[in-house]
């Protein structure tokens, strides 16, 4: 029923104010998360989608329906589109109980109990009909609200945020139930979060939104080890940056001056004699096996360590000054016994190095 | 998995002499007349007071316009309340502040204003007298007097109600594939009926009381403009007990219509 069209075809613009939404975005992928910090414009991508909010030009299709197309004058009413959105909040109807939420989502066939109980046990909650959305909890208001989406039989399912008015305990269990339960219906769905573990959990395709424009699209792997500039790394947390000078490409490697040592990192293109950053996150900042010879390794000394939950996160310091940040499990942190002060030999590897642009010079095009 | 219920918060032990004093004082001011009129107007006389033709006109008319001026304030307040509760446009706040003028205006300023307008020799008086339609000092005057006071109350609650249902609720109806009007009719309206109750009952109770801007605009014409307040003022002036007890029905209706209001009120906030 694809046939070939892509899942989501955005190319639009909306000004509002001083902020410009302007994301260009072609994608086959049936599970795709917007993902970008607060004030970027993924809700409002989402709305303009739903037909809520209208673009100053451009288009966007989805799945070959062209919803809103400028230059053809074509915007269909959001009750044309057949979008299931879940908004942030659930917005459920305090005054219709759970079964007649749904049954309000029904699109012509009206009064159809089967359909509605059908519904209400796809997302698990047979027997709660009767109830109104405040005699449900956050996580049962969710799936009234999903099985109301879902009533209307979409294209596309658009969820806003849709853990974050729930406890950290229940957005776990949700999380899991959640991606399970798209799986089983099948439906495409278009994700917006700024967690990037719910993305990872809920998308096969990440979407990078800044300032209203798309930065980068890739999987949560692509994100998380090679994100597209400098900014997608502080994003992701890929948060050491090592600044250095490159004296060889060869193939699909070059090779980086850095304090003093010479570091293999991906990075076709570059010119020897260029400067390059290299960003490298805090789980890939490795220690060697106990015991193990130090030839070779980053000489660095532990200025501090932070507990996170169950993770320490150590800031270190290179004989040059520079700052590392390093993250160790609470098990590996307590077998080699580690406390500010203390020397350590860290190890980067090739493959975990990732070039940042920092500005588009140096940086070939089309990477 | 609801959340349990809250204590109420601890406000400190007792209540301080300038609360008892102030309210014995209040109460004085506002209970003692009311209460005074009760037991003045429960007469013997009380029922052959009321059965009088003068008393039952002017009861009939009061409820008859009254109904009618409320009805036609549903009809055209709603639309307006709606339209200053959702829509941004230029001059809003305008608007806005003109329909509440009426709360403020001295109702007798309201009749002469009403007067200058549809008045025989009003500025509209002429062409109405010219399609044989004459307001002044008709059941239509008294209708239309309620309105000009009343109906401000009804619309100020009900752009409050509407308000307070959230845009977001009628974005996800549109989603749906429910139209506007659909929309309206089954999501907006019946989450804002609580206000709708509280704006009716309040222009009622300013419609039922209204005698100024009718006095002056229609006159005190028995059976035809003259409902309960200016019929009690009329029976002043001849007889106390008539007045007493026309003023005790209006009085007691007042009271019923309050206690009705105060139940509205306690329905919304368990409503979810």
């Amino acid at each position: 029923m694809s046939s070939g069209a892509p899942t989501l075809d955005l190319d639009f613009e909306l000004r509002l104010g001083g902020f410009t939404l302007g994301p260009t975005l072609s994608t086959h992928s049936r599970r795709v998360a917007l993902f970008g910090p607060s004030g970027s414009g993924k809700s409002l991508t989402l709305e303009v989608i739903a037909g809520l909010a209208r673009p100053d030009a451009g288009r966007v299709r989805v799945l070959g329906n062209v919803l809103f197309d400028a230059s053809a004058r074509r915007d269909l009413s959001p009750q044309d589109r057949r979008m299931g959105y879940v908004p942030q909040q659930y917005h459920l109807f305090p005054h219709m109980s759970a079964a007649e939420n749904v049954r309000y989502g029904l699109r012509g066939r009206a009064g159809s109990d089967a359909r509605v109980r059908e519904l209400l046990g796809v997302v698990g909650l047979a027997g709660l009909e009767r109830r109104f959305p405040r005699q449900l909890s956050g996580g049962q208001q969710q799936r009234v609200a999903f099985a109301r989406a879902l009533a209307g039989d979409p294209r596309l399912l658009l969820l806003d945020e849709p853990f974050s008015a729930l406890d950290e305990v229940v957005r776990i269990q949700l999380r899991h139930y959640l991606s399970e339960m798209l799986e089983r219906i099948g439906t495409p769905t278009l994700l917006v979060t700024h967690d990037l573990v719910e993305a990872t959990m809920l998308a096969d395709t990440l979407v990078v939104l800044r300032r209203g424009s798309v930065v980068q699209v890739g999987s949560g792997e692509d994100l998380f080890l090679r994100p597209a500039d400098a900014g997608v790394a502080d994003l992701v947390g890929m948060s050491n940056r090592l600044h250095g000078t490159v004296e060889d490409v060869r193939d699909d490697s070059m090779w980086v001056r850095w304090e003093g040592r010479l570091l293999r990192a991906p990075g076709a293109g570059y010119r020897p004699g260029s400067t390059v950053t290299l960003g490298v996150r805090p789980e890939n900042v490795l220690l060697p096996p106990l015991g193990a010879p130090t030839d070779g390794l980053v000489p660095t000394t532990i200025a501090r360590t932070v507990q996170e939950g169950l993770s320490f996160r150590l800031g270190l310091t290179t004989e040059a000054g520079t700052a590392l940040e390093m993250l160790l499990s609470q098990r590996i942190y307590r077998r080699y016994d580690l406390r500010p002060g203390q020397r350590l030999g860290v190890r980067l590897e090739p493959h975990y190095l990732w070039p940042l642009a920092v500005s588009e010079a140096g940086r070939p095009a089309g990477t | 998995m609801a959340a349990h219920p809250r204590p109420r918060l601890h406000r400190g032990r007792g209540i301080s002499l300038v609360q008892v004093s102030a309210t014995v004082v209040v109460l004085v001011l506002l209970v003692l007349p009311i209460a005074t009129l009760l037991v003045r107007a429960a007469s013997p006389s009380l029922l052959s007071n009321l059965l009088h033709p003068a008393a039952v006109d002017a009861l009939r008319l009061s409820l008859v316009t009254t109904a009618i001026s409320m009805a036609l304030t549903l009809l055209l307040g709603t639309p307006v309340a709606y339209l200053l509760a959702r829509q941004r446009f230029a001059g809003m706040r305008w608007l806005d502040a003109l329909i509440d003028m009426p709360i403020v205006l001295p109702p007798v300023v309201a009749g002469v204003s009403l007067l200058l307008v549809f008045g025989r020799r009003g500025l509209l008086g002429g062409l109405l007298d010219d399609a044989g339609i004459h307001l002044a000092f008709t059941t239509a005057a008294v209708v239309m007097a309620q309105m000009f006071v009343a109906s401000p109350y009804y619309i100020r609650t009900m752009k409050g109600g509407f308000s307070a249902v959230s845009e977001r609720l009628e974005a996800v109806s549109w989603t749906l594939g429910k139209s506007r009007a659909q929309t309206f009719w089954r999501v907006t309206l019946p989450l804002a009926l609580p206000y709708l109750g509280e704006g009716l009952v309040l222009a009622w109770a300013r419609a039922l009381g209204e005698f100024g801007a009718t006095i002056v605009f229609e006159g005190s014409l028995q059976g035809r403009t003259r409902t309960m307040p200016l019929a009690i003022y009329t029976a002043l002036e001849q007889d106390l007990g008539s007045a007493l007890a026309l003023s005790a029905v209006l009085a007691v209706t007042a009271f019923a219509l309050l206690v009705s209001f105060r139940f509205v009120l306690s329905v919304r906030e368990v409503a979810p």
